[in-house]
């Protein structure tokens, strides 16, 4: 009863992402929650080794987000999987953004954005900036949020520094260390 | 869905946001005092689309939005709940 979502990216490369659930080791507690697995290939999916993280994610602050590796385990194949987590579907996960193409933005660091199901389909969340966004699919929802961070880090970036509150400066100071101008 | 456009429609009204087009939102800038506090998409579509992501961008609970969109929290008392969790600096010069 494994799922796994597959995302084609800009460069070839599929990033294969594990919702995973996992009990604990380190306390009494049911299990550890809300964090996300995933490892990339390149497009022969199984071919090739991979490297896979579990996270434990919290807010951090009004505007923030605080994201913890409490494991991480290089993998052989994907069903090596299988004895690292439960794999669970209907749960957040975490997926890396790392290209903005074709519009002209690269990023220096990847966006961690987390994917929420929904009765509607999918919030896509980046706390980073406090931005979010929705969508009918995983895709659809990663694509709007995508397109909504530039449109803001656009606003911003082209505001009179005096017109932004704190929270939209510190927005902008978040948004600038993760995405620069490449055209 | 507990947010749907025509709720952020209503949500951006009342805020007095401004709006402007983006690449596939319209984006719903909130003013205080000049300054610019927060912005959220409003996604344009034939069909009903969630945007139950709202409230985060507003710093809000969903049940606080909730209240916010059906006049039960005013735009003066939201403005001091986010002066309380210190989003808007208060510059009543108290304290």
């Amino acid at each position: 009863m494994s799922t796994q979502t597959v995302h084609s990216s800009s460069d070839g490369q599929h990033q294969l992402l594990y919702p995973i659930r996992r009990p604990d080791p380190s306390s009494s507690g049911p299990c550890l929650e809300g964090f996300g697995g995933l490892s990339t290939f390149p497009s022969t999916l199984g071919q090739h080794a991979a490297s896979v993280s579990i996270q434990t994610i919290q807010p951090q602050g009004p505007v923030g987000w605080e994201s913890t590796t409490v494991e991480r385990q290089s993998l052989r194949s994907p069903r090596h999987f299988q004895g690292f987590g439960t794999i669970l579907p209907k749960v957040s996960y975490v997926i890396p953004i790392s290209s903005f193409a074709p519009e002209p933005y690269a990023t220096m660091i990847p966006l961690q954005i987390l994917l929420t199901p929904s009765d509607d389909g999918f919030m896509a969340s980046f706390f980073d900036a406090n931005i979010h966004s929705a969508g009918d699919t995983e895709e659809e929802a990663i694509e709007n949020l995508k397109s909504l961070i530039l449109d803001i880090f656009e606003m911003l970036t082209s505001s009179e520094p005096e017109t932004l509150g704190p929270s939209t400066r510190k927005q902008l100071a978040r948004l600038q260390s993760f995405i620069r101008w490449a055209g | 869905m507990t947010f749907d456009q025509g709720d952020a429609d209503a949500i951006a009204k009342k805020l007095g946001a401004s709006l402007s087009q983006g690449r596939k939102h319209e984006i719903a800038t909130f003013w205080h005092e000049g300054k610019q506090i927060f912005h959220f998409g409003i996604r344009r579509s034939s069909k009903e689309v969630p945007h139950d992501y709202i409230p985060r961008q507003m710093y809000l609970s969903q049940g606080e939005c909730r209240k916010f969109r059906s006049c039960t929290l005013t735009l003066e008392s939201y403005v001091q709940l986010l002066k309380l969790k210190q989003i808007i600096p208060d510059s009543s010069g108290e304290g």
